[in-house]
């Protein structure tokens, strides 16, 4: 035996153990504090977000008013925080709507097949063929643009993506040998779908449905800006955005700075739903 | 003995888009005696998987009867059908994927009971300690946990176990130890086998490995193509088979003994065909080294050669 | 490894080769200390269950497991007198395609579903051995129908899901020899296969190997395979090689108790029915959660106080080697 072969020194290629990376400790701390000053927004005393004091507009950021003031005097920090609020409301409770009924038409669609499947699959197509927005103007227009509605027509716009993640992961489950032992035990088909077949979604809804908070906020945030979402003068994002624009040149953070909160939030909720999603594949023996 | 499980005329049939069709099993007639265990050996695209789903009407086969302990499973729907599931169960080739990972062990192995409706949690708790028990699974260090932090072996153990609880009359296996690995096939194997003496069962085994099927076979029967070639008990089929592709089977397999040459399998070369599309008359004509003009025109039934012994062969090595 | 002491020099040798994975449960040796030789010519079955390593030991051979994936290789792998484990992936490569084949277990997926087969049999012509494509073609032909493939023509342009797997096995061997290496390694390549047609890529690589003077390292589980169609036999458990020596020697008289018991352990035709089989207590190891002495102790019959304490070192005598302090057939003071 040679003398190289006596150096059988292994370097294994060192991993942390199981803390948090740095990659989410920023995105997480961040979602954290925008959620945390989003709830206790009246009681950190903050100026009101709708007092409009003209002769301090478009004032950049100081002491005083920590992100400046917009175009017409009011306090961007509290228009940001309050904004905020908006955002993750309809951000989180858009999605739980069409997880609802996204879900439910998915995992029938993928369950039963056939007739069911074509009819979901169909109904699902007409959903995505109209243009999201026009959708969304219809909604605004004949009911009224209030918090509710811009959620209600934000939540039936993510019912198609729902139902097909629920769809495809049905699919997957369905045939997996453990729904065949369920039958085989005389299992009603409801029962297969809530206690087999169910949980084995949970993971992979949860993870997409951080994705769609995300994509939610942006769409809220059009919305806003166009004009057709939460009417004036309560703050969000996008509306933020949009009366910032005419100032562009004079001062650019009236609208930069809301942007870039917005642009933040997003980027966090991706970096955690891509985490959630990476725990989420299904365990099996290493080697 | 008296046949629990009497197949008559099976007939599984899929469709595949284009109404093209996999013939998975044609016009398949046998019986499973009480008490025995039934081998049924056979290659990928044999149907013998198929048959298996087909006997527990999962989903029901597309023509022929299934008459388990004197009734027509086929007839049966709903509410008749599921009471007797409890009498009919499988365990499955790869046995992690036939338990729910999301769920604990003792959640899966009570489940049966649920469903077929013992409320009371204390019975239910009690019924899945005991065949735990039985089938070597210390019932404290497994209750809580789940499919994935268990072995192939012990998942195989669960699995057996929640087709116990319910103290069926038939078990059909479907390639239990196919999935495992070759040390602990020996365990499982055993296992069967003493669960069968301990609980009076049937067993109806498939697999693709011959001596595993003699080891437990009382009787065998041999698939190609969604076709029987030949039924037989275990020891004069393995001794002297009477259908070609039987002797061709077991010149294929590897023996573990380095002085034992090769079998010849004679098998003409070429590729097995498709159950899509299977050729005419008999099925096995295409690879068989004796086939004849006659194979390709006509169908050879099963017949009986000698006693205990049905062969499908125009021109059976034997008898 | 062969027996013979004047052997020359082996065409492939392997030093103390260890790979080691970081887990979130901590380090875990799926190699640990393997070493072995193979001679031009000769074929070395590698036999182990999962968890055994002897797949992760191959692939680390020849660089398909590495530092990219966060594996730690370690040891000295001298092919042909080079040691393979200084190469840079270019070289690597190189020597992938030209002295080194490879077929694996499933052809659907080491087959590229878009890219017709004659194509793929020819890349490796094209870009190793310089042919133009014509010329390149021309060769896919006749290798398909070197391993059997009937109408090689028309096959040469069909896609990998058109055909059977055993075909697409063929197609497999068929790339791997193109080049016409020196070693050609099987990991499991009939594992996926029906009975019938494992035969066949069995006979057609045992027929390749002796028409090219190849040697071959082939691992498998099945020890049937394995003893139709190795010389010599290297066993495994968990991550460490337990017994080699030539293939009729392992089973006349298998030294290690986990080989003893293992041949013991399977169902054999020529048995009668209902014998009962004589199982293996317990499984196999958890290879995160190694603690020192015998990986087999906790299931072995013959086990004592050092077989908990110590970890036996491959001991070789004669052409074999053993790592057991109570090898099965040897006379010693220890005999069990």
């Amino acid at each position: 035996m040679s003398a190289s072969a006596a150096k059988g020194a292994v370097a294994a290629a060192p991993r942390p153990r199981r803390r948090l990376h740095w990659t989410l400790v920023l995105p997480l701390g961040w979602l954290s504090l925008v959620v945390v000053l989003a709830i206790t927004a009246d009681w950190i005393g903050l100026p009101d977000p709708s007092a409009q004091e003209l002769i301090l507009r478009r004032k950049p950021p100081s002491l005083e008013f920590l992100l400046g003031t917009d175009n017409l005097g009011r306090d961007m920090l509290s228009r940001v925080i309050y904004g905020a609020r908006t955002s993750l409301i309809v951000g989180i409770c858009a999605p739980v709507l069409g997880f609802l009924v996204g879900g439910a038409i998915g995992m029938s669609a993928g369950y039963f097949r056939g007739k069911v499947d074509m009819l979901a699959v169909g109904f699902i197509d007409i959903l995505l063929a109209f243009p999201s927005l026009v959708l969304a103007l219809t909604f605004t227009a004949y009911l009224g643009q209030s918090l509710f509605n811009v959620t209600l027509a934000l939540g039936i716009l993510s019912i198609p993506a729902a139902a097909r993640v629920a769809r495809a992961n049905t699919l997957a489950w369905a045939n997996r040998d453990f729904v065949l032992a369920a039958r085989t035990i005389g299992a009603s088909d409801w029962r297969i779908l809530t206690r087999e077949i169910l949980p084995n979604l949970l993971p992979p809804m949860f993870a997409f449905w951080l994705v769609a908070i995300s994509v939610i906020i942006v769409a809220e945030g059009a919305l806003s800006f166009l004009g057709l979402g939460i009417p004036a003068p309560q703050p969000s994002w996008g509306g933020m955005i949009a009366d910032g624009r005419e100032a562009l040149d004079v001062a650019p953070y009236t609208a930069l700075i809301p942007a870039a909160v917005m642009f933040a939030t997003v980027l966090s909720l991706n970096f955690v739903g891509d985490m959630v999603r990476n725990m989420v594949d299904p365990r099996r023996s290493a080697l | 003995m008296s046949d629990l499980l009497a197949i008559r005329n099976l007939v599984v049939e899929y469709p595949v888009g284009g109404g093209r069709h996999v013939h998975a099993v044609s016009d398949v007639t046998l019986s499973v005696k009480q008490g025995e265990t039934l081998g049924l050996v056979g290659e990928s695209g044999s149907g013998k998987s198929s048959l298996a789903r087909a006997l527990l009407q999962l989903p029901p086969p597309k023509a022929g009867a299934v008459v388990f302990d004197g009734k027509d499973l086929t007839q049966m729907r709903g509410q008749a059908l599921r009471a007797m599931r409890p009498r009919l169960q499988m365990i499955f080739q790869d046995p992690i994927a036939s338990l729910n990972p999301r769920r604990k062990v003792a959640e899966i192995i009570a489940e049966p009971l649920v469903v077929s409706g013992v409320s009371d949690a204390a019975e239910r708790t009690r019924r899945v300690r005991a065949v735990m028990e039985a089938v070597g699974l210390d019932p404290d260090l497994v209750w809580n946990r789940r499919p994935h932090e268990f072995s192939g072996g012990q998942c195989q153990r669960i699995a057996i176990a929640r087709a116990l609880v319910l103290e069926p009359s038939l078990i059909v296996c479907d390639e239990p130890v196919s999935a495992l690995d070759v040390s602990i096939r020996a365990q499982i194997v055993n296992l069967l086998e003493d669960m069968k003496a301990r609980f009076g069962l049937t067993l109806l085994f498939i697999a693709h490995d011959l001596a595993v099927v003699k080891s437990v076979s009382d009787r065998v029967a041999v698939m190609y193509l969604g076709r029987l070639c030949e039924v037989a008990d275990s020891d004069s089929l393995f001794a002297t088979p009477a259908h070609p592709y039987t002797a061709a089977l077991m010149a294929a397999i590897p023996v573990p003994d380095p002085d034992v040459p090769l079998g010849d399998t004679k098998l003409k070369p070429g590729d097995p065909p498709s159950p899509l599309d299977p050729p005419s008359g008999c099925r096995f004509r295409t690879r068989c080294p004796h086939a004849q003009p006659r194979c390709t025109d006509e169908v050879p039934p099963l017949r009986q050669i000698a006693p205990g012994r049905e062969v499908a062969c125009h021109f059976p090595l034997v008898g | 490894m062969s027996g013979s002491a004047k052997s020359p020099a082996p065409l492939l040798s392997v030093r103390n080769a260890q790979v080691s994975f970081s887990t979130a449960r901590g380090p875990l040796r799926a190699v640990d200390g393997v070493s072995f030789d193979l001679q031009e010519g000769r074929t070395l079955g590698i036999v182990g269950e999962s968890g055994s390593g002897k797949s992760v030991l191959v692939r680390s051979l020849i660089g398909l497991v590495g530092a990219g994936s966060g594996a730690g290789v370690g040891g000295e792998v001298l092919f042909e007198g080079r040691d393979l484990r200084g190469l840079s992936p270019r070289e690597f490569r190189s020597i992938l395609g030209t002295e080194i084949g490879i077929v694996f277990q499933d052809p659907m997926t080491s087959l590229n579903p878009v890219m017709k087969i004659g194509r793929q049999i020819g890349e490796g012509l094209r870009l190793n051995r310089g042919l133009d494509s014509k010329a390149a073609a021309r060769r896919a032909v006749e290798l398909l129908n070197e391993v059997g493939i009937p109408e090689p023509e028309r096959r040469a342009g069909q896609y990998p899901h058109e055909m059977s797997g055993g075909m697409r096995q063929r197609v497999a061997i068929a790339i791997a020899i193109a080049c016409a290496p020196k070693l050609l390694i099987a990991d499991e390549p009939t594992t996926a296969l029906d009975v019938t047609v494992q035969r066949q890529i069995l006979d057609l690589l045992q027929g390749e190997q002796r028409q090219r003077g190849m040697a071959m390292i082939l691992i498998t589980h099945d020890l049937g395979v394995a003893a139709g169609r190795s010389d010599d036999i290297m066993v495994m458990y968990a991550g460490r090689a337990v017994e080699t020596a030539a293939t009729r020697e392992i089973f006349r008289s298998p030294r290690m108790p986990y080989t003893e018991a293992l041949l013991r352990s399977l169902p054999r035709l020529s048995d009668a029915t209902h014998t009962r089989l004589s199982a293996i207590p317990g499984r196999p190891p958890d290879l995160a959660r190694r603690s020192g002495g015998c990986a087999f102790g906790p299931r072995c019959l013959y086990r004592t106080e050092r077989c908990d304490a110590e970890q036996p070192a491959l001991t070789r005598v004669a052409g074999r080697g053993y790592a057991c302090f109570h090898p099965r057939g040897v006379e010693s003071g220890e005999a069990a």
